[in-house]
Protein backbone atom coordinates (compact mmCIF):
# COMPACT_ATOMS: atom_id res chain seq x y z
CA UNK A 1 0.00 0.00 0.00
CA UNK A 2 2.20 2.94 -1.28
CA UNK A 3 1.50 6.21 -1.74
CA UNK A 4 2.55 5.91 -5.03
CA UNK A 5 -0.12 3.64 -5.93
CA UNK A 6 -2.74 6.30 -5.22
CA UNK A 7 -1.05 9.26 -5.66
CA UNK A 8 0.13 8.37 -9.25
CA UNK A 9 2.23 10.96 -11.55
CA UNK A 10 -0.80 11.30 -13.99
CA UNK A 11 -3.37 11.86 -10.92
CA UNK A 12 -0.97 14.80 -9.19
CA UNK A 13 -0.73 16.54 -12.92
CA UNK A 14 -4.20 16.56 -13.65
CA UNK A 15 -4.60 18.02 -9.77
CA UNK A 16 -2.24 20.96 -10.51
CA UNK A 17 -3.34 21.42 -14.21
CA UNK A 18 -7.31 20.17 -14.15
CA UNK A 19 -8.82 19.96 -17.53
CA UNK A 20 -12.86 21.46 -17.71
CA UNK A 21 -12.05 23.21 -14.67
CA UNK A 22 -15.27 25.40 -15.85
CA UNK A 23 -19.16 25.37 -15.81
CA UNK A 24 -20.34 24.87 -19.24
CA UNK A 25 -22.72 27.11 -20.04
CA UNK A 26 -25.74 27.00 -21.61
CA UNK A 27 -26.06 23.61 -20.12
CA UNK A 28 -28.58 20.68 -20.28
CA UNK A 29 -27.45 19.28 -17.08
CA UNK A 30 -26.48 20.03 -14.05
CA UNK A 31 -25.58 18.50 -10.18
CA UNK A 32 -24.01 19.60 -6.96
CA UNK A 33 -21.75 17.40 -5.42
CA UNK A 34 -20.63 17.90 -1.87
CA UNK A 35 -18.64 15.50 0.50
CA UNK A 36 -19.72 17.29 4.64
CA UNK A 37 -16.95 15.32 6.00
CA UNK A 38 -14.16 16.38 4.20
CA UNK A 39 -15.80 20.15 2.52
CA UNK A 40 -15.03 19.01 -0.81
CA UNK A 41 -17.60 20.50 -3.32
CA UNK A 42 -18.09 20.90 -7.03
CA UNK A 43 -20.57 21.88 -9.47
CA UNK A 44 -20.56 19.14 -12.74
CA UNK A 45 -22.11 21.19 -15.76
CA UNK A 46 -22.80 19.09 -19.15
CA UNK A 47 -24.75 20.10 -22.53
CA UNK A 48 -26.02 17.35 -24.07
CA UNK A 49 -26.99 17.40 -27.99
CA UNK A 50 -28.61 14.37 -29.71
CA UNK A 51 -27.38 12.12 -27.00
CA UNK A 52 -24.01 12.75 -27.07
CA UNK A 53 -21.95 15.00 -24.08
CA UNK A 54 -20.71 17.96 -26.03
CA UNK A 55 -19.33 19.55 -23.30
CA UNK A 56 -18.69 19.06 -19.70
CA UNK A 57 -16.93 20.67 -17.03
CA UNK A 58 -16.36 20.61 -13.19
CA UNK A 59 -15.73 23.68 -10.56
CA UNK A 60 -15.42 23.62 -6.91
CA UNK A 61 -12.69 22.65 -4.61
CA UNK A 62 -11.08 19.78 -3.09
CA UNK A 63 -8.36 16.94 -2.91
CA UNK A 64 -5.81 16.14 -5.53
CA UNK A 65 -8.12 13.10 -5.98
CA UNK A 66 -11.38 14.74 -6.06
CA UNK A 67 -10.03 17.22 -8.65
CA UNK A 68 -7.89 14.86 -11.00
CA UNK A 69 -11.01 12.45 -10.68
CA UNK A 70 -13.38 15.44 -11.88
CA UNK A 71 -10.34 16.42 -14.56
CA UNK A 72 -9.82 12.66 -16.50
CA UNK A 73 -14.01 12.23 -15.95
CA UNK A 74 -14.33 14.90 -17.93
CA UNK A 75 -11.47 14.03 -20.19
CA UNK A 76 -12.37 10.99 -20.82
CA UNK A 77 -16.31 12.01 -21.26
CA UNK A 78 -16.68 14.74 -24.48
CA UNK A 79 -18.04 13.81 -27.30
CA UNK A 80 -19.36 9.98 -25.48
CA UNK A 81 -22.67 8.74 -26.18
CA UNK A 82 -25.03 9.00 -22.49
CA UNK A 83 -25.73 5.13 -22.61
CA UNK A 84 -21.71 4.41 -23.00
CA UNK A 85 -21.13 7.39 -20.17
CA UNK A 86 -23.31 5.31 -17.65
CA UNK A 87 -21.67 2.14 -18.50
CA UNK A 88 -18.28 4.03 -18.10
CA UNK A 89 -20.06 5.52 -14.81
CA UNK A 90 -20.60 2.20 -13.36
CA UNK A 91 -17.34 0.77 -14.35
CA UNK A 92 -15.21 3.64 -12.42
CA UNK A 93 -17.08 3.23 -9.46
CA UNK A 94 -16.59 -0.41 -9.15
CA UNK A 95 -13.06 0.12 -9.82
CA UNK A 96 -12.31 2.14 -7.36
CA UNK A 97 -14.53 0.02 -4.66
CA UNK A 98 -14.22 -3.71 -6.07
CA UNK A 99 -12.16 -6.62 -7.38
CA UNK A 100 -11.56 -7.95 -10.14
CA UNK A 101 -13.51 -5.28 -12.32
CA UNK A 102 -13.45 -4.90 -16.15
CA UNK A 103 -10.97 -2.56 -17.33
CA UNK A 104 -11.72 -2.43 -21.16
CA UNK A 105 -13.85 0.90 -21.38
CA UNK A 106 -11.86 3.12 -18.04
CA UNK A 107 -8.67 3.89 -20.52
CA UNK A 108 -6.73 5.93 -18.67
CA UNK A 109 -8.78 6.48 -15.33
CA UNK A 110 -7.85 3.21 -14.09
CA UNK A 111 -4.92 5.28 -12.66
CA UNK A 112 -7.46 5.18 -9.96
CA UNK A 113 -7.24 1.63 -9.20
CA UNK A 114 -5.10 2.22 -6.32
CA UNK A 115 -7.92 4.45 -4.13
CA UNK A 116 -9.56 1.27 -3.60
CA UNK A 117 -6.88 0.67 -1.33
CA UNK A 118 -7.49 4.00 0.82
CA UNK A 119 -10.94 3.03 1.70
CA UNK A 120 -11.30 6.77 3.77
CA UNK A 121 -10.24 8.28 0.19
CA UNK A 122 -12.93 6.46 -2.09
CA UNK A 123 -15.77 9.00 -1.50
CA UNK A 124 -13.05 11.88 -2.87
CA UNK A 125 -12.83 9.93 -5.98
CA UNK A 126 -16.58 8.89 -6.23
CA UNK A 127 -17.82 12.26 -5.53
CA UNK A 128 -17.65 14.10 -9.16
CA UNK A 129 -19.23 10.89 -10.50
CA UNK A 130 -21.86 10.35 -8.71
CA UNK A 131 -23.23 14.36 -9.01
CA UNK A 132 -22.90 13.56 -13.01
CA UNK A 133 -24.47 10.35 -12.55
CA UNK A 134 -27.22 12.77 -10.50
CA UNK A 135 -27.18 15.42 -13.36
CA UNK A 136 -28.38 12.62 -16.31
CA UNK A 137 -30.63 10.68 -14.27
CA UNK A 138 -32.26 13.30 -12.40
CA UNK A 139 -31.98 11.34 -9.37
CA UNK A 140 -31.65 14.19 -6.64
CA UNK A 141 -35.24 16.53 -6.38
CA UNK A 142 -32.99 19.33 -6.07
CA UNK A 143 -29.86 18.91 -8.34
CA UNK A 144 -27.72 18.23 -4.69
CA UNK A 145 -25.75 15.05 -3.68
CA UNK A 146 -23.82 14.09 -0.46
CA UNK A 147 -21.15 11.54 -0.42
CA UNK A 148 -19.90 10.30 3.26
CA UNK B 1 8.85 11.30 42.03
CA UNK B 2 8.45 13.52 39.41
CA UNK B 3 7.39 12.49 35.85
CA UNK B 4 9.60 12.94 32.86
CA UNK B 5 8.09 12.65 29.50
CA UNK B 6 9.12 8.76 28.53
CA UNK B 7 7.99 7.57 31.79
CA UNK B 8 4.72 9.01 30.60
CA UNK B 9 4.62 7.59 26.94
CA UNK B 10 5.59 4.70 28.84
CA UNK B 11 1.86 4.65 30.71
CA UNK B 12 -0.21 4.16 27.59
CA UNK B 13 -0.24 0.97 25.91
CA UNK B 14 -0.89 1.67 22.35
CA UNK B 15 2.29 3.07 22.07
CA UNK B 16 3.87 -0.36 23.23
CA UNK B 17 1.60 -2.36 20.64
CA UNK B 18 2.18 0.54 17.93
CA UNK B 19 5.63 1.98 18.69
CA UNK B 20 6.12 3.63 15.30
CA UNK B 21 2.77 5.65 16.02
CA UNK B 22 3.05 9.20 15.94
CA UNK B 23 -0.35 10.62 17.71
CA UNK B 24 -0.78 14.14 17.16
CA UNK B 25 -4.42 14.14 17.38
CA UNK B 26 -5.44 14.43 21.00
CA UNK B 27 -7.84 17.49 20.69
CA UNK B 28 -10.30 14.94 19.03
CA UNK B 29 -9.57 12.33 21.79
CA UNK B 30 -6.30 11.00 23.92
CA UNK B 31 -5.01 7.68 24.23
CA UNK B 32 -5.48 5.96 27.55
CA UNK B 33 -3.17 5.19 30.57
CA UNK B 34 -2.95 1.40 31.88
CA UNK B 35 -3.79 2.61 34.87
CA UNK B 36 -7.60 3.68 33.34
CA UNK B 37 -7.84 0.52 31.66
CA UNK B 38 -6.89 -1.65 34.23
CA UNK B 39 -9.67 0.19 36.71
CA UNK B 40 -12.17 -0.52 34.44
CA UNK B 41 -11.36 -3.86 33.36
CA UNK B 42 -11.26 -4.92 37.14
CA UNK B 43 -14.03 -3.24 38.07
CA UNK B 44 -16.10 -5.13 36.06
CA UNK B 45 -14.09 -8.69 36.94
CA UNK B 46 -14.23 -8.13 40.74
CA UNK B 47 -16.71 -5.36 41.79
CA UNK B 48 -18.85 -5.21 38.59
CA UNK B 49 -23.02 -4.95 39.64
CA UNK B 50 -25.70 -2.19 39.43
CA UNK B 51 -25.73 0.94 41.61
CA UNK B 52 -27.83 2.63 44.16
CA UNK B 53 -30.75 0.41 44.26
CA UNK B 54 -29.00 -3.06 45.12
CA UNK B 55 -29.23 -4.59 48.29
CA UNK B 56 -26.51 -7.19 48.59
CA UNK B 57 -22.65 -6.27 49.34
CA UNK B 58 -20.94 -5.81 45.29
CA UNK B 59 -23.97 -3.06 44.59
CA UNK B 60 -23.78 -1.43 48.16
CA UNK B 61 -19.46 -1.29 47.13
CA UNK B 62 -20.19 -0.18 43.30
CA UNK B 63 -22.52 2.39 44.67
CA UNK B 64 -20.17 3.69 47.03
CA UNK B 65 -17.12 4.03 43.99
CA UNK B 66 -19.48 6.14 42.12
CA UNK B 67 -19.93 8.40 44.78
CA UNK B 68 -16.24 8.59 45.12
CA UNK B 69 -15.93 9.20 41.77
CA UNK B 70 -18.59 11.71 41.91
CA UNK B 71 -16.76 13.68 45.07
CA UNK B 72 -13.32 13.31 42.94
CA UNK B 73 -14.59 15.55 40.46
CA UNK B 74 -15.90 17.82 42.70
CA UNK B 75 -12.86 18.17 43.74
CA UNK B 76 -10.36 18.17 40.36
CA UNK B 77 -12.82 21.22 39.25
CA UNK B 78 -13.42 22.54 42.54
CA UNK B 79 -17.11 22.42 42.91
CA UNK B 80 -18.97 23.28 45.99
CA UNK B 81 -20.82 19.82 46.32
CA UNK B 82 -20.61 17.19 44.48
CA UNK B 83 -24.29 17.71 44.39
CA UNK B 84 -23.22 20.09 41.28
CA UNK B 85 -22.09 17.25 39.20
CA UNK B 86 -23.64 15.40 36.96
CA UNK B 87 -22.55 12.23 35.03
CA UNK B 88 -23.67 12.94 30.64
CA UNK B 89 -22.65 10.84 27.78
CA UNK B 90 -19.90 14.40 27.39
CA UNK B 91 -20.00 17.94 26.44
CA UNK B 92 -22.17 17.36 23.55
CA UNK B 93 -25.16 16.03 25.89
CA UNK B 94 -24.06 18.32 28.72
CA UNK B 95 -24.68 21.33 26.42
CA UNK B 96 -27.85 19.86 24.91
CA UNK B 97 -29.32 19.09 28.13
CA UNK B 98 -28.56 23.22 29.12
CA UNK B 99 -30.47 24.37 25.89
CA UNK B 100 -33.32 21.49 26.64
CA UNK B 101 -33.53 21.93 30.19
CA UNK B 102 -32.54 25.43 31.09
CA UNK B 103 -32.94 27.45 27.94
CA UNK B 104 -35.93 26.13 26.27
CA UNK B 105 -37.80 26.47 29.54
CA UNK B 106 -36.91 30.22 30.22
CA UNK B 107 -35.75 32.39 27.12
CA UNK B 108 -38.40 34.79 25.94
CA UNK B 109 -38.79 36.21 22.55
CA UNK B 110 -37.34 39.63 23.56
CA UNK B 111 -33.97 37.91 25.50
CA UNK B 112 -30.82 37.04 22.89
CA UNK B 113 -28.29 34.57 23.46
CA UNK B 114 -24.21 35.25 22.83
CA UNK B 115 -21.73 32.78 21.02
CA UNK B 116 -18.85 33.08 19.85
CA UNK B 117 -17.24 32.55 16.15
CA UNK B 118 -14.62 30.15 17.56
CA UNK B 119 -17.99 27.43 18.73
CA UNK B 120 -16.88 24.05 17.31
CA UNK B 121 -20.55 22.79 16.32
CA UNK B 122 -21.70 20.88 19.85
CA UNK B 123 -22.05 24.45 21.24
CA UNK B 124 -23.66 26.06 18.08
CA UNK B 125 -26.66 23.39 17.66
CA UNK B 126 -28.23 22.31 20.26
CA UNK B 127 -29.19 26.45 20.95
CA UNK B 128 -30.13 26.74 17.58
CA UNK B 129 -32.98 24.01 18.22
CA UNK B 130 -34.36 25.96 21.70
CA UNK B 131 -33.87 29.67 19.99
CA UNK B 132 -34.97 31.75 16.99
CA UNK B 133 -31.93 32.45 14.62
CA UNK B 134 -32.38 36.14 15.00
CA UNK B 135 -31.84 35.53 18.99
CA UNK B 136 -28.57 34.29 18.82
CA UNK B 137 -25.76 36.94 18.90
CA UNK B 138 -22.08 36.11 17.90
CA UNK B 139 -18.90 37.45 19.35
CA UNK B 140 -16.06 37.84 16.11
CA UNK B 141 -12.62 37.02 16.41
CA UNK B 142 -9.42 38.99 15.78
CA UNK B 143 -7.17 37.86 13.06
CA UNK B 144 -4.96 36.78 15.91
CA UNK B 145 -7.59 34.41 16.51
CA UNK B 146 -8.45 36.02 19.57
CA UNK B 147 -11.90 36.65 20.81
CA UNK B 148 -12.78 40.43 19.88
CA UNK B 149 -13.16 42.08 23.51
CA UNK B 150 -14.98 44.76 22.34
CA UNK B 151 -17.55 42.93 20.29
CA UNK B 152 -18.07 40.47 23.26
CA UNK B 153 -18.65 43.86 25.28
CA UNK B 154 -21.03 45.41 22.68
CA UNK B 155 -23.19 42.26 22.67
CA UNK B 156 -23.03 41.33 26.12
CA UNK B 157 -26.28 43.58 27.93
CA UNK B 158 -29.29 43.37 29.26
CA UNK B 159 -31.14 41.36 27.33
CA UNK B 160 -28.46 38.81 27.20
CA UNK B 161 -30.12 35.67 28.69
CA UNK B 162 -27.02 33.05 28.42
CA UNK B 163 -23.76 33.13 26.94
CA UNK B 164 -22.09 30.10 25.61
CA UNK B 165 -18.12 29.96 25.04
CA UNK B 166 -15.55 27.84 24.43
CA UNK B 167 -12.04 27.71 27.22
CA UNK B 168 -9.87 26.67 24.65
CA UNK B 169 -10.74 26.36 21.00
CA UNK B 170 -10.33 22.94 19.31
CA UNK B 171 -9.00 24.79 16.13
CA UNK B 172 -7.26 27.74 16.83
CA UNK B 173 -5.66 26.61 20.32
CA UNK B 174 -6.71 29.98 21.93
CA UNK B 175 -7.27 30.17 25.57
CA UNK B 176 -9.79 32.74 26.30
CA UNK B 177 -10.11 35.07 29.08
CA UNK B 178 -13.35 33.55 30.52
CA UNK B 179 -12.56 35.17 34.49
CA UNK B 180 -12.46 38.43 32.51
CA UNK B 181 -15.28 37.92 30.40
CA UNK B 182 -17.70 36.59 33.26
CA UNK B 183 -16.59 39.19 35.53
CA UNK B 184 -17.78 41.49 32.70
CA UNK B 185 -20.88 39.82 32.17
CA UNK B 186 -22.04 39.68 35.67
CA UNK B 187 -21.68 43.32 35.80
CA UNK B 188 -23.97 44.06 32.98
CA UNK B 189 -25.87 41.51 32.30
CA UNK B 190 -27.83 38.86 34.17
CA UNK B 191 -26.76 35.93 31.85
CA UNK B 192 -26.24 32.12 32.55
CA UNK B 193 -22.63 31.85 31.07
CA UNK B 194 -21.72 28.36 30.39
CA UNK B 195 -18.50 26.95 29.77
CA UNK B 196 -17.01 24.47 27.58
CA UNK B 197 -14.47 22.96 28.66
CA UNK B 198 -13.96 19.91 26.16
CA UNK B 199 -10.35 20.94 25.35
CA UNK B 200 -9.00 22.93 28.32
CA UNK B 201 -9.67 20.00 31.38
CA UNK B 202 -6.53 17.46 30.49
CA UNK B 203 -4.24 20.71 30.06
CA UNK B 204 -4.72 23.50 32.63
CA UNK B 205 -6.23 23.57 35.94
CA UNK B 206 -10.28 24.30 36.18
CA UNK B 207 -11.73 26.27 39.13
CA UNK B 208 -15.35 26.84 38.78
CA UNK B 209 -15.64 28.53 41.43
CA UNK B 210 -12.89 30.70 40.79
CA UNK B 211 -14.04 31.36 37.00
CA UNK B 212 -17.57 31.59 38.68
CA UNK B 213 -19.65 30.38 35.80
CA UNK B 214 -22.58 29.18 35.69
CA UNK B 215 -22.29 25.55 34.03
CA UNK B 216 -18.88 24.01 32.90
CA UNK B 217 -18.98 20.97 30.23
CA UNK B 218 -16.20 18.35 29.08
CA UNK B 219 -15.88 14.77 28.45
CA UNK B 220 -13.48 12.17 29.76
CA UNK B 221 -11.88 11.26 26.49
CA UNK B 222 -10.43 14.09 25.79
CA UNK B 223 -8.55 13.62 29.65
CA UNK B 224 -7.27 10.08 29.16
CA UNK B 225 -10.58 8.39 30.32
CA UNK B 226 -12.87 6.38 28.65
CA UNK B 227 -15.60 7.55 26.04
CA UNK B 228 -19.26 7.70 26.94
CA UNK B 229 -19.00 9.27 29.92
CA UNK B 230 -18.52 13.31 30.50
CA UNK B 231 -19.28 15.98 33.31
CA UNK B 232 -22.12 18.62 33.49
CA UNK B 233 -21.37 20.97 36.62
CA UNK B 234 -23.95 23.75 36.90
CA UNK B 235 -24.71 25.68 40.30
CA UNK B 236 -27.06 23.61 42.41
CA UNK B 237 -29.78 26.23 42.66
CA UNK B 238 -29.96 26.57 39.10
CA UNK B 239 -29.45 22.66 38.33
CA UNK B 240 -32.70 23.02 41.13
CA UNK B 241 -34.92 24.75 39.61
CA UNK B 242 -34.31 22.74 36.20
CA UNK B 243 -36.70 20.59 34.61
CA UNK B 244 -34.93 16.96 33.94
CA UNK B 245 -34.04 16.54 30.75
CA UNK B 246 -34.53 12.83 30.28
CA UNK B 247 -36.72 10.19 32.49
CA UNK B 248 -37.06 7.06 33.82
CA UNK B 249 -35.86 5.07 36.64
CA UNK B 250 -33.06 6.33 38.92
CA UNK B 251 -34.07 9.80 38.85
CA UNK B 252 -37.79 9.28 40.76
CA UNK B 253 -38.36 9.67 43.88
CA UNK B 254 -42.48 8.09 43.71
CA UNK B 255 -43.87 6.81 41.15
CA UNK B 256 -47.83 6.73 39.75
CA UNK B 257 -49.54 6.91 36.77
CA UNK B 258 -51.13 10.00 38.32
CA UNK B 259 -48.04 11.71 38.93
CA UNK B 260 -44.50 11.16 39.04
CA UNK B 261 -41.90 13.48 41.89
CA UNK B 262 -38.55 13.40 40.98
CA UNK B 263 -34.93 13.23 42.84
CA UNK B 264 -32.78 16.11 43.28
CA UNK B 265 -29.95 16.98 41.36
CA UNK B 266 -27.77 15.71 40.25
CA UNK B 267 -29.82 12.19 40.00
CA UNK B 268 -32.61 14.18 38.81
CA UNK B 269 -30.71 14.01 35.31
CA UNK B 270 -29.53 10.93 35.53
CA UNK B 271 -32.17 8.44 34.29
CA UNK B 272 -31.47 4.84 33.80
CA UNK B 273 -28.58 3.10 34.74
CA UNK B 274 -25.18 4.84 34.16
CA UNK B 275 -22.10 3.95 32.62
CA UNK B 276 -21.24 2.91 35.83
CA UNK B 277 -17.67 1.48 33.99
CA UNK B 278 -16.90 4.72 32.52
CA UNK B 279 -17.63 6.40 36.05
CA UNK B 280 -14.48 4.48 36.94
CA UNK B 281 -12.13 5.11 34.23
CA UNK B 282 -13.18 8.66 34.74
CA UNK B 283 -12.23 9.00 38.35
CA UNK B 284 -9.04 6.66 37.56
CA UNK B 285 -8.45 9.38 34.50
CA UNK B 286 -8.46 12.01 37.30
CA UNK B 287 -6.34 10.22 39.39
CA UNK B 288 -3.63 9.94 36.93
CA UNK B 289 -4.00 13.37 35.85
CA UNK B 290 -3.51 14.85 39.26
CA UNK B 291 -0.13 12.62 39.90
CA UNK B 292 1.59 13.67 36.93
CA UNK B 293 -0.09 17.36 38.05
CA UNK B 294 -0.71 19.95 35.49
CA UNK B 295 2.59 22.10 36.20
CA UNK B 296 4.73 19.09 34.60
CA UNK B 297 1.66 18.80 31.50
CA UNK B 298 2.23 21.99 30.82
CA UNK B 299 5.90 21.77 31.05
CA UNK B 300 5.76 18.96 28.72
CA UNK B 301 3.69 20.45 25.72
CA UNK B 302 4.43 23.97 26.29
CA UNK B 303 8.15 22.73 25.38
CA UNK B 304 7.26 20.66 22.41
CA UNK B 305 4.63 23.34 20.95
CA UNK B 306 8.07 25.81 21.20
CA UNK B 307 9.84 22.97 19.51
CA UNK B 308 7.12 22.64 16.93
CA UNK B 309 6.98 26.03 16.31
CA UNK B 310 10.74 26.39 15.87
CA UNK B 311 11.07 23.36 13.41
CA UNK B 312 8.30 24.38 10.97
CA UNK B 313 9.61 28.12 10.86
CA UNK B 314 11.63 27.59 8.15
CA UNK B 315 8.50 25.80 5.61
CA UNK B 316 8.03 29.04 4.31
CA UNK B 317 4.76 26.92 2.51
CA UNK B 318 2.99 26.65 5.89
CA UNK B 319 0.50 29.13 7.03
CA UNK B 320 -0.97 28.97 10.69
CA UNK B 321 -4.38 29.77 11.97
CA UNK B 322 -4.35 31.10 14.72
CA UNK B 323 -1.39 32.96 16.93
CA UNK B 324 -3.23 34.12 20.18
CA UNK B 325 -1.03 35.24 22.90
CA UNK B 326 -2.35 32.89 25.35
CA UNK B 327 -2.50 29.72 23.48
CA UNK B 328 -2.89 25.93 23.95
CA UNK B 329 -0.56 23.03 22.28
CA UNK B 330 -2.73 22.85 18.97
CA UNK B 331 -1.83 24.16 15.77
CA UNK B 332 -3.82 24.22 12.64
CA UNK B 333 -2.27 25.45 9.66
CA UNK B 334 -2.89 25.15 5.69
CA UNK B 335 0.14 23.89 3.24
CA UNK B 336 -0.18 26.56 0.22
CA UNK B 337 -3.16 24.82 -1.72
CA UNK B 338 -2.21 21.40 -1.13
CA UNK B 339 -5.62 20.15 0.24
CA UNK B 340 -5.55 18.89 4.16
CA UNK B 341 -7.23 15.24 2.94
CA UNK B 342 -4.11 14.78 1.19
CA UNK B 343 -1.73 16.12 3.73
CA UNK B 344 -3.44 13.78 5.93
CA UNK B 345 -2.71 10.61 3.82
CA UNK B 346 0.45 11.11 3.24
CA UNK B 347 1.63 11.63 6.76
CA UNK B 348 -0.56 8.74 7.62
CA UNK B 349 2.20 6.88 5.71
CA UNK B 350 4.81 8.23 8.09
CA UNK B 351 2.47 7.05 10.56
CA UNK B 352 2.15 10.34 11.56
CA UNK B 353 -1.78 10.54 13.22
CA UNK B 354 -3.06 14.60 12.74
CA UNK B 355 -6.43 15.83 12.22
CA UNK B 356 -7.93 16.31 9.16
CA UNK B 357 -11.30 18.61 7.70
CA UNK B 358 -12.84 21.11 9.37
CA UNK B 359 -13.03 19.82 12.65
CA UNK B 360 -16.59 20.26 13.55
CA UNK B 361 -16.39 24.03 13.05
CA UNK B 362 -17.46 24.94 8.95
CA UNK B 363 -18.78 28.58 10.51
CA UNK B 364 -14.73 29.00 11.41
CA UNK B 365 -14.01 27.52 8.20
CA UNK B 366 -16.00 29.88 6.49
CA UNK B 367 -14.33 32.77 8.66
CA UNK B 368 -10.72 31.48 7.83
CA UNK B 369 -11.70 31.26 4.19
CA UNK B 370 -10.67 27.36 3.78
CA UNK B 371 -12.67 24.68 3.44
CA UNK B 372 -10.45 22.41 6.04
CA UNK B 373 -7.35 22.90 7.77
CA UNK B 374 -4.88 20.35 8.60
CA UNK B 375 -4.36 20.20 13.17
CA UNK B 376 -1.57 19.11 15.14
CA UNK B 377 -2.47 18.71 18.49
CA UNK B 378 -0.20 17.91 21.66
CA UNK B 379 -0.95 15.51 24.89
CA UNK B 380 1.21 14.87 27.48
CA UNK B 381 2.48 11.42 26.19
CA UNK B 382 3.97 13.35 23.25
CA UNK B 383 8.03 13.32 22.32
CA UNK B 384 10.51 15.70 21.15
CA UNK B 385 10.90 12.29 18.62
CA UNK B 386 7.09 12.71 17.93
CA UNK B 387 7.98 16.81 16.87
CA UNK B 388 10.75 16.00 14.87
CA UNK B 389 8.69 12.70 13.19
CA UNK B 390 5.85 15.54 12.26
CA UNK B 391 7.67 17.95 10.84
CA UNK B 392 9.80 15.44 8.58
CA UNK B 393 6.16 14.02 7.02
CA UNK B 394 5.18 17.85 6.62
CA UNK B 395 8.41 18.11 4.48
CA UNK B 396 7.53 14.71 2.70
CA UNK B 397 4.10 15.83 1.82
CA UNK B 398 5.52 19.59 0.00
CA UNK B 399 7.86 17.56 -1.43
CA UNK B 400 5.32 15.14 -2.66
CA UNK B 401 3.15 17.42 -3.82
CA UNK B 402 5.50 19.90 -5.33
Amino acid sequence: MSLDNLYQQMILEHNKNPRNFKEVDPNTHYSHGHNPLCGDDYIVTIRVKEGIIEDIGFKGTGCAISKASGSLMTETLIGKKIEDVLNIKDDFLDLVTEDDVKKDNLGKLIVFEGVKKFPVRVKCAALVWRALEDALLNKSDDHTITTE
Amino acid sequence: MSYQEHSIRDDFPIFKNHPELVYLDSTATTQKPESVIKTMTSFVSDDYATINRGIYTISQKATEKCLAARKAVQSFINAKTENEIVFVKGTTEAINLIAKSYLKDTIKDSDSILLTDMEHHANIVPWQQVVKAEQIKVCGITETGELDIDDFKQKCNKTTKLISITHISNVLGTINPIKELIEYARQNSNAIIVIDGAQAVGHMSVDVQDLDCDFYCFSAHKLYGPTGIGVLYGKYQLLEAMAPYQTGGDMIEYVSFEKTTFTKPPTKFEAGTPAIMEIMGLHECINYISSIGFKTIQTIESALYEQLCAEISDITELSIHGTSKEKAAILSFSLNDIHPHDIGTVMDQENVAIRVGHHCAQPLMRLLNVPATARISIGCYNTADDISKCVNALKKVIEFFK
